[in-house]
């Protein structure tokens, strides 16, 4: 009996050293994804973090020919998903929707945004509209364009990230890409 | 197509993600329509945008603080989830309950007795027709309705084009 928790317990701290070499390759790759999917630096860290929780427990079920980041993706939509399902305040709403207010309907206008030091990283305004910009599409185009062009992943990738077919990946960006196209007009004219 | 539907598929273009007919269509439709070309770019410019975004970076410390955190994680295991379904599901039953399950479990077993018995009796019985080389069997089937004798179909191809096929008698 001895012998076989001897032998459990050296596979399991085998397995968990495999694991960290992952998270110390991966987690940079990962909180880029999640910053640009969250919009900001706290939401990212906790996405990141739970996103390699949830992977190491169910390790077990990663076919290892596959390439880590993939199957991490995946999990990724999924806790960002269940994110946003457990803080509905931050959930994003269209731009285009009209907002109940006590002087009536009115419309939503993209903040000018002026770089923080939090985000010292990505003072660049630019980059800070483009985030922002990001912001305004529902979250399932966001993600799509993220991982399409952020991370270059194919449309057959995305979909298995997204757990999507290819058709709704091909729709999703191409709504995606027009959303950002009115709101970047002046930087994405030609 | 017409422009609008076509505009649809400039994303798709773009990333390389259309069949080759979809693409030459797109491409000769551009040649004569520079609305559409315009269309073109703008979406090119956009992803061009997003794609020249700056890398985020964590905070130093964030891969060992994940790390610390997978400390008090369990990863999941089979029996695990037993135990767990045993505590909060099975332990809770009332005794009448408990009672029925192990009558139908028991129910499974009686029906399925001597199945495997049957099926190595069949296994072992002598062979009686071999092709002239086997690969794995892609189909295992009895060699009539009525028959107890089995059919076993391999994926290659004798002299006659037909597959090849063992016919195992029944032992009694």
């Amino acid at each position: 009996m001895e012998l076989i928790e001897s032998i459990t317990d050296t596979c399991r701290k085998e397995e968990r050293q495999a694991f960290d070499e992952l998270v110390h390759r991966h987690h940079k790759q990962a909180y880029n994804i999640a910053y640009r999917m969250t919009g900001n630096h706290t939401d990212a860290e906790d996405l990141t973090q739970e996103a390699f929780i949830r992977a190491f427990r169910f390790f077990g079920q990663y076919r290892r020919e596959l390439p880590f980041e993939n199957w991490l993706y995946r999990i990724m939509s999924n806790v960002f998903v269940d994110m946003l399902r457990r803080r509905p305040k931050v959930q994003i709403r269209s731009f285009d929707q009209p907002i109940q207010t006590e002087d009536g309907e009115a419309t939503m206008e993209i903040a000018d945004l002026a770089p923080t030091p939090e985000e010292s990283v990505l003072s660049n305004e630019l980059d800070a509209r483009i985030q922002s910009a990001l912001m305004t599409m529902p979250e399932e185009f966001r993600l799509a364009v993220v991982y399409a062009d952020i991370e270059g992943l194919s449309y057959e990738e995305i979909a298995d990230a997204m757990r999507c077919s290819i058709g709704t990946v091909r729709s999703r960006l191409h709504r995606g890409r027009k959303i950002l196209r009115e709101r970047l007009k002046t930087y994405a004219s030609g | 197509m017409n422009c609008h539907r076509l505009s649809s598929l400039f994303s798709a273009y773009i990333d390389g993600e259309l069949t080759g007919v979809e693409m030459i269509e797109i491409r000769n439709h551009l040649e004569g329509c520079p609305a559409c070309r315009d269309e073109l770019d703008n979406v090119r410019a956009v992803k061009r945008l997003v794609g020249r975004l700056r890398t985020a970076q964590p905070s130093r410390d964030l891969s060992t603080r994940i790390c610390a955190s997978l400390d008090g994680v369990a990863p999941y295991s089979f029996l695990r989830t037993w135990a767990a379904l045993w505590q909060g599901t099975f332990r809770k039953l009332s005794p009448t309950a408990m009672a029925v399950s192990l009558a139908a479990l028991g129910m499974v077993v009686y029906t399925a007795r001597g199945i495997d018995e049957q099926i190595t009796a069949r296994a072992n019985a002598p062979i009686v027709a071999a092709g002239p080389s086997l690969t794995m069997p892609v189909a295992i089937t009895f060699n009539q309705p009525d028959s107890r004798n089995l059919r076993v179909v391999f994926a290659n191809r004798g002299a006659n084009n037909q597959p090849n096929r063992w016919i195992i008698p029944a032992s009694d």
